[in-house]
């Protein structure tokens, strides 16, 4: 058999002999390429790989010897089978001794076709055999570099053949599943995995069982494989078939599978988790409100301390208030609930790398409780100081006032029982009674303030009541006030805190007297149930009321009407606040117009703490 | 022997009404300003009680009585004073000193100066309230 394209060279300096050589080589199915000369000889040699030289040895310039020493001495043809042709009879044979045994041969002209027909055949043959060979081994040495490469890789690598058995497996396998070759070799990939029946490996071997071969080309598939310590490692597992040999149809003979270990990448996955857990939960139970504002304005995320800050959960929406504080960055606004109610709130923000643009991440710190506590602390103050001057006040007058009463008893007991000056006397003694009790009252006020001891304890409530209004007797009388009392009949006592209610119910008849200045109709109603639980207490105006737009905002720490340094300074919020500690509510009902009642309701029984003293 | 009382007063009204009110008792009365008079008095003189007022220029009264408890360790004492709000803390203390004191509601009438300063010296005992504990508030004697 003749391997298509094998080539044969012919050389003779005579075109006849040339030609007639080539008719004689004719039947081959090799091409020949004939030339006349050693020199265009050899340069044939640089564009063809010839399977067989045929050389005229008589030849001018360079004979068939010397073209054969210099075909030897070349690379691309020292092996090149050599066949002289000579018109000589041979001594001249020992020459090429020690050339390659069976790449020579001699036939003597004139030759018989049908032998150098025969010889030429033998040498294509071997030809054949040598190129066939050749190749096999470039095939070998490249599938050995092939799985070299494959071993070598630094992830695990297993081949398997069709019975989804392991024929090869690199060091990065063995290590991965800590075993040892003998233990890998030869066993079924199912097995070897340690995996579940439908996992990945399975479905390998049932690809080369069903013959869906398909199945067998596997990317990424996620899964645990076993160690031999039990230990499990995650996995991403792909495979590939191997590609059919040549002559067998178009079954792979196997597959390759590639695992590459992911624990690292899994424990970094985790680790990332918990700190996103750990950051989710700060954001979450944080008490400071966070936001993240895109950066087209909308919040992209906002936590449940802002949803609660704003009463409704900014996300998706894009109020321009918080926009408004993130672009400034740094500083005190004001917010508005979802109510229309108002809050201060202290703002940190900063940029960050965001879909489309620059982000902002905000926080947003309610400052309402510290403004309320700071405006406590204010009237705190204010209170104090004023209960200070008035105990000096108070003391300032006791010691004439002492004098007084001293100085007319004195004289009074000494005149006669039925005289006119006797009847005087006691007039002046009335009046100095009704200073003392002026004073009392001042000092019960001061005392109140300057104490700072103010525990639960029954209270009368009429009484508390009628001690306001002895307290503010003065200024009601003074603006003409009528006061509407109805108190009621008589319950037990309000379990409570005497001062602090008097103070609340102190600046709620300072606010009704304020209220009605300059109006015709003035009248201040104070009505009690003490036999109800709750206690209810209501005080009532007939001023100008409330409009209703700014009901919702009188209890606000920031709600005021009053000119700056009017009043007592408590304002209902802190009314409210107090109300609110002593257990009860504070309600308020106003018609612009006519006037504002405002109601307290306070559980009889509130708050038995362990101050309470009988 | 005759009783004799001392009543500490920068106040010459409540001096005066003292004098005036306790007239008709077989007390014997002295008067001064201070708390400083008080004590060089005290050298030579012996009280069966003494009216002190807490709130005095120089001297006031709890500094007062520190004063005078040297002279006279044993001399019964009551304070007379309308507010004593800025005193709370020292009077605390006093009572924690183990000082013994009493405290009286100043404004008092005639009737009732004479009543209470009877009481004390002659049913030698304290008026309505029991002795408090020391941490407590110092009770407040005063007008029914």
């Amino acid at each position: 058999m003749n391997t298509p394209g094998q080539t044969i060279l012919i050389v003779d300096d005579r075109p006849d002999n040339l030609f007639v050589l080539e008719h004689v080589l004719a039947p081959l199915d090799a091409r020949v390429v004939a030339v006349g000369s050693g020199n265009d000889a050899l340069k044939a040699t640089l564009h063809h790989d010839f399977a067989l030289a045929i050389l005229d040895v008589q030849m001018p310039e360079m004979d068939g010897y010397e073209l054969a020493e210099l075909l030897r001495g070349a690379e691309g043809t020292r092996t090149l089978p050599l066949i002289f042709l000579s018109a000589v009879h041979f001594d001249e044979q020992h020459v090429f001794r020690g050339y390659e045994a069976g790449a020579v041969d001699f036939m003597t002209k004139p030759y018989r076709s049908e032998i150098l027909l025969a010889k030429v055949r033998v040498f294509l043959e071997l030809d054949r055999q040598r190129r066939e060979l050749r190749a096999a081994v470039a095939v070998e040495r490249s599938k050995r570099q092939l799985e070299r490469i494959l071993l070598a890789l630094s992830d695990a690598v297993l081949v398997i053949d069709a019975g989804a058995r392991v024929i090869r497996a690199n060091e990065a396998l063995l290590a991965l599943l800590g075993r040892a070759e003998a233990e890998v070799i030869g066993a079924h990939l199912g097995e070897l995995l340690g995996a579940a029946a439908d996992g990945p490996p399975a479905r390998i071997a049932a690809a080369f069982a069903s013959g869906r071969f398909e199945g067998l080309s596997v990317r990424n598939q996620e899964m645990l494989v076993q160690r031999s310590n039990g230990a499990q490692v995650p996995v991403l597992l792909s495979s590939a078939p191997l590609p059919p040999e040549a002559d067998e149809a178009d079954e792979p003979p196997g597959a390759v599978l590639l695992l590459k270990d992911i624990g690292a990448i899994a424990a970094a996955r985790q680790a990332l988790r918990r700190s996103e857990e750990r950051y989710r939960r700060l954001f979450d139970a944080s008490r400071d409100g966070i936001a993240f504002i895109e950066a087209d304005g909308r919040v992209g995320e906002a936590n449940a301390a802002l949803t609660g800050m704003l009463g409704s959960d900014p996300a998706g929406a894009c109020p321009a208030e918080l926009a408004r504080a993130a672009a400034a960055a740094d500083g005190e606004v004001l917010l508005q609930r979802a109510d229309g109610r108002r809050f201060p709130a202290a703002v940190s923000a900063w940029p960050v790398d965001a879909a489309g643009g620059v982000g902002t991440w905000m926080l947003v710190r309610d400052l309402s409780e510290e403004r309320r506590l700071a405006q406590d602390r204010i009237v705190t103050e204010k209170m104090s100081a004023l209960g200070q001057m008035v105990g000096g006040i108070a003391h300032e007058l006791n010691n004439p006032l002492m004098g007084i009463t001293g100085y007319v008893e004195y004289c009074r007991e000494r005149q006669p029982a039925d005289s006119r000056c006797r009847d005087i006397l006691d007039d002046a003694l009335r009046e100095t009674r009704r200073c003392k009790e002026l004073v009392d009252n001042l000092l019960l006020f001061a005392r109140v303030e300057r104490s700072g001891e103010d525990a639960f304890t029954p209270v009368d409530c009429a009484e508390l009541v009628a001690r306001v209004l002895r307290l503010m007797d003065y200024r009601i009388r003074h603006e003409k006030v009528a006061v509407v009392r109805n108190f009621g009949a008589a319950g037990e006592p309000l379990h409570t805190r005497p001062q602090a209610l008097q103070q609340v119910l102190l600046n709620l008849v300072v606010n009704a007297l304020d209220a009605m200045q300059g109006r015709q109709r003035r009248e201040l109603r104070i009505a009690l149930d003490c036999g109800a639980d709750p206690v209810r207490i209501t005080i009532e105006d007939t001023g100008n009321g409330i409009p209703a737009e700014q009901m919702t905002l009188i209890f606000d720490p920031f709600y005021t009407t009053k000119p700056v340094g009017k009043g007592t300074g408590l304002g209902l919020s802190v009314s409210k606040g107090i109300i609110e500690g002593l257990g009860g509510e504070i309600r308020c009902e106003s018609t612009p117009g006519v006037g504002t009642r405002f109601t307290l309701s306070l559980q009889r029984a509130a708050r038995a703490r362990h101050d309470d003293t009988a | 022997m005759v009783k004799r009382i001392l009543v500490i007063d920068d106040d010459e009204a409540i001096r005066k009404v003292m004098l005036l009110a306790l007239e008709s008792t077989p007390y014997q009365v002295d008067t001064v300003g201070s708390g400083a008079e008080a004590v060089d008095l005290a050298r030579s003189e012996s009280y069966d009680l003494v009216y002190l007022d807490l709130k005095m220029p120089d001297l006031n009264g709890i500094e007062s009585l520190r004063a005078l408890r040297r002279v006279a360790p044993d001399v019964r004492v009551y304070f007379m004073t309308a507010y004593y709000g800025d005193y709370l803390d020292e009077l605390r203390a006093l009572r924690t000193e183990g000082e013994h004191f009493e405290l009286i509601k100043k404004p008092l009438n005639m009737r009732q100066i004479v009543d209470y300063t009877r009481a004390i010296i002659d049913g030698g005992g304290l008026i309505g309230a029991a002795k408090a504990s020391p941490d407590d508030t110092p009770p407040l004697l005063g007008p029914a």
